[in-house]
């Protein structure tokens, strides 16, 4: 059985700045790293290994350099990793990617039998949510998002149960296989990589899959395929507040002015 | 009549005597011969150059018993006893030696004990011996009624029969040597006046027959070689080994600078780190048969002081506990491929040594520099440390983000969003990339750039230079972790990645000089990039910064100082010997008066952020900070001066959390300069 986990480079955002006259992301200086919550559904992949013995294939669309973080994945531990890159899926938005990564697990499911697809909830510079579901929708496979935690996978049966994070609630859900689940921070605290695997990954050779392997519609993949454009980034203009009464010298009064301004904007109830 | 020249029970002495010594020589040497194979069971070690340089030394520290003789304190004197015991010691053995085995034992007694040399060594042992007896009462009266900290719960068995058996021979000698005058065969020689004490001695068998001094001189040399037997087969079987194994010990001292740690051969190595005892090198085996348990390295430190579960003393006897307890079978098992002797030893890190010992260090060096037997303690922890992070990824989570940060983003300080030049701003400093024509790089480090408070040291630093007219630039965005975090965190690894990546940065710019105003970042490019191949003359700002006032590039005649107290980094003062500079800036400034805390220089307390503490949670005992801050304040000083960024922190957290606002100020000696010289201020 087969865990294909869904991991996504990208540029560590907190130390991304938006110039603020071309409206493009400054990127000198900033570092790539694994999108955090591929991180935590690589972690629960290897789980996934350790308690069902599943092989799991971390696989990732990007550009040539995207291989240093599938490395990280072997670091880890994967049992192997497999790049997605060709110009022609550059500039894809989450349709056109879902696509890519769909026919991939599509073509891994021909040879050993696909188990579970996970996924971060989000990346985080896109934050759209959107390709988890995509491949899912794509797959014809359960829909499993926000997932918390994986309570178990019965083979036999070919159901599992996953815990669903959902906004002051959480929810049990009881699906069959295969599935995409798409995890939250709190699923898990991923490892931290030993040397001796570390030491493997380096050498390791990653494979590689463009297009002719793929085999999908030009129109279909990256810019052309995309539903969506970026126009423009920009950071929200901050804007700033005022300050009500003095708080270091007579903080009660402050309370009273703000608890005051918060009933008068109806942001609360009295 | 010579004792050994008697029958006893019809059996010649000789031959009760040369039976016993051989014996007693056997179960020296084989339990030796056992403790050597152990050893040698540990990996191999490399680079002992300088064979000679080492043999005189060795000499040096314990034929002068300069070990005992550099940790003597006010507050602790007992290494003026030991000084005095092993000295009383060396006479003694030459004695026995020459006397006992070569002179009674082969029948030359007659002819040795006519010559003045006997003559003038008696009076010498006449004197000696007293002074030994006195020695050892006060050692016993210290140990078992004074019992001061470091030998809590150290009234052992063991260590009453060491103590006796070093009172015994001295005053058996002195009977032994009474009789003899009794007897009217005083130590012949220039018909000197006979040996004070032993003639005053003799006077008791003054009344007796020949024949009841016959025997008692019989009596008085049987139990004193006894006893001397007894001594020679405890010593490998009892922490008297020490006096065996530190000779080698010291010879065998580690070539690296004492701020080095040992390079991991990533490549090479099969185990990462030391997970088993037989992980470790066989000088670190060394290490643990040289510990006498002495129970200074507890007394300094830091974790111990403050009430964290590691004691460096402990640790070093519960490894050589482990290894004497597996040692044995190890042994067995010695050899073959699936070498069965590996399941035998028990996994150091978690069962000989705890977690939370092993994080709990701050790698201040405290107790290396004070161990007089030069037992090194950090380098083990640091093992330990190597193996939970490099083989089993196992450390705490704080240090696990910071090391994190550290890999994706070069620096520990996560959370920060700073960039590497935002605390330059306003100063128009350049970087290598812009203008590489410069004398010096300012190295600034992570936390000089990016950590809030710290970044004033990096400005006050950037305008003294430019005062002083000093042509500096920095890196800007290339700069990156010097990796230092990394390795004592146990992840050499991430280490040398960082090393090797910094080291072609330099190197590109052509850097030829670098200054910092961060000991961990100075200790790691002077003691260990150069392995790395990383040749660069390196600065401390406090060294700058007093070579300029020397040469009057700047004069620190503005405001005053008042009282300061100076704290000393552990890896400036203990790790490289930087102990003068700071305190010249500090006595330059104007109506001021450098006062010092009870634990200064080679003694210095550690603030508790080194070692990867500075990102981990202090979960126990009390915070060393706190500690550090009590001791500084006992000064009455209102400034303390600090001349690291980890310090700063550390000790203005600690007065802040103490005092609110209106606690001591903790100021870098680059401010008090800066303010000094009226550099500019933010």
């Amino acid at each position: 059985m087969l865990a294909v986990v869904c991991i996504k480079q990208v540029p560590d955002t907190t130390l991304v700045k938006i110039d603020p006259v071309t409206g493009t992301l400054i990127r000198e200086g900033v570092p790539f790293i694994m999108n955090p919550f591929d991180t935590h559904a690589l972690e629960e992949s290897l789980r996934l290994k350790d308690k069902y013995g599943f092989n799991v294939v971390a696989i990732s669309m990007g550009p040539p350099n995207a291989e240093a973080t599938l490395r990280k994945a072997l670091a880890l531990g994967v049992d192997d990793a497999l790049l997605l890159s060709d110009r022609a899926f550059g500039g894809a938005d989450t349709l056109a990617t879902s696509l890519v990564l769909a026919e991939t697990v599509r073509r891994l499911a021909k040879k050993e039998e696909v188990a579970v697809v996970l996924c971060g909830k989000q990346t985080i510079d896109g934050d759209t949510a959107q390709v988890g579901p995509g491949i899912g929708t794509r797959l014809g496979y359960s829909q499993l998002t926000l997932v918390d935690r994986i309570e178990n996978i019965d083979l036999q049966t070919r159901k599992l149960t996953v815990r669903r994070k959902l906004e002051g609630r959480h929810e049990m859900v009881e699906a069959n296989l295969p599935a995409m689940i798409s995890v939250v921070r709190e699923i898990n605290r991923p490892r931290y990589p030993r040397v001796p695997t570390r030491l493997l990954a380096e050498e390791a050779s990653i494979t590689q899959w463009d297009n002719k392997e793929l085999k999908l519609d030009e129109e279909t993949v990256g810019l052309k395929g995309s539903a969506t454009q970026v126009r423009k980034i920009f950071s929200p203009e901050g804007v700033k507040g005022e300050i009500l009464g003095d708080g270091a010298s007579n903080p009660e009064q402050a309370a009273h002015l703000l608890i005051q301004r918060l009933v008068e904007q109806g942001l609360i109830l009295t | 009549m010579s004792p050994l020249s008697m029958t006893y029970l019809g059996i010649p002495g000789y031959a009760i005597f040369w039976v016993l010594t051989v014996a007693a020589s056997g179960l020296f040497f084989y339990r030796i011969s056992r403790l050597i194979r152990y050893m040698f069971l540990g990996q191999k070690e490399k680079g002992f150059s300088h064979l000679l340089r080492r043999a005189l030394k060795m000499t040096a520290i314990t034929l002068g018993q300069w070990c005992q003789l550099k940790g003597i304190t006010l507050k602790d004197r007992a290494g003026i006893g030991h000084a005095t015991l092993a000295w009383g010691f060396f006479v003694f053995v030459v004695f026995y030696v020459v006397f006992i085995i070569i002179g009674a034992g082969f029948g030359l007694s007659e002819t040795l004990e006519h010559s003045a040399f006997f003559f003038y060594y008696t009076w010498v042992m006449d004197i000696i011996a007293p002074i030994v007896v006195l020695v050892i009462l006060w050692a016993i009266v210290r140990r078992y009624i004074v019992r001061p900290p470091r030998l809590q719960g150290e009234q052992t068995g063991e260590a009453l029969v060491i103590l006796i058996t070093v009172l015994l021979p001295p005053v058996t000698h002195l009977f032994k040597i009474a009789t003899v005058i009794a007897l009217g065969n005083p130590p012949a020689g220039l018909g000197g006046a006979l040996p004070a004490i032993s003639s005053a001695l003799s006077n008791i068998f003054a009344g007796m027959s020949t024949g009841s001094v016959e025997t008692a001189l019989a009596i008085f040399f049987w139990a004193n070689w006894l006893v001397i037997l007894f001594l020679l087969v405890s010593i490998p079987h009892s922490r008297h080994f020490h006096m065996v194994a530190s000779l080698f010990n010291i010879f065998f001292r580690s070539p690296l600078p004492k701020g080095a740690l040992r390079t991991i051969d990533l490549e090479a190595v099969e185990t990462f780190g030391a997970a088993k005892i037989t992980d470790l090198s066989w000088k670190q085996v060394l290490d643990l048969y040289s510990c006498v348990v002495c129970g200074q390295c507890q007394d300094a430190c830091p974790a111990t002081a403050s009430g964290k579960p590691l004691n460096p003393k402990k640790l070093i006897q519960d490894l050589k506990i482990h290894l004497l307890e597996a040692g044995p079978e190890l042994l067995k098992h010695r050899g073959g491929s699936d070498n069965p002797g590996d399941k035998l030893a028990k996994t150091l890190p978690g069962e000989v040594i705890t977690r939370d010992e092993i994080w709990a260090c701050t790698t201040c060096r405290a107790c290396d520099e004070i161990c007089p037997l030069y037992v090194e303690h950090i380098d083990k922890i640091i093992d330990l440390r190597r193996n939970l992070v490099l083989e089993q990824a196992s450390l705490p989570e704080t240090a696990e983000q910071a090391l994190r940060s550290l890999e994706t983003r070069g620096h520990p300080w996560r959370g920060t969003t700073a960039s590497r030049t935002d605390w330059a701003q306003g100063l128009d400093i350049r970087t290598l990339a812009e203008d590489g024509q410069v004398d010096f790089l300012f190295w600034v480090g992570c936390t000089g750039a990016l950590e809030e408070r710290s970044t004033k040291i990096s400005r006050s630093l950037a305008r003294i230079l430019k005062l002083a007219g000093v042509n500096f630039g920095i890196l800007g965005v290339e700069e990156s972790c010097c990796g230092e975090p990394a390795r004592r965190l146990g992840n050499e690894y991430l280490f040398q990645v960082q090393a090797e990546s910094n080291i072609q940065i330099l190197q590109g710019h052509g850097v030829k000089k670098m200054v910092t105003a961060c000991p961990h970042c100075y200790n790691t490019f002077k003691n260990e990039y150069p392995e790395f191949g990383g040749k660069f003359e390196v600065w401390h700002h406090t060294e700058l910064i007093a070579l300029l006032l020397k040469e009057g590039r700047l004069k620190t005649n503005q405001g005053t100082g008042g009282l300061i107290t100076y704290h000393d980094p552990c890896y400036l003062g203990r790790y490289n010997d930087i102990y003068q500079p700071p305190r010249q800036l500090i006595k330059s400034l104007p109506a001021t008066r450098l006062v010092e805390t009870a634990n200064n220089k080679k003694r210095g307390f550690c603030c508790g952020g080194g070692g990867g503490r500075m990102w981990m949670e202090e979960e126990s005992g009390q915070r060393v900070s706190k500690l550090r801050l009590e001791q500084a304040l006992m000064t009455g000083a209102k400034t303390i001066a600090t001349a690291c960024p980890f310090c700063l922190q550390m000790l203005d957290d600690a007065a802040k959390a103490g005092n609110g606002n209106t606690g001591p100020v903790v100021m870098d000696i680059a401010e008090l300069a800066a303010r000094a010289a009226d550099a500019g201020q933010d």
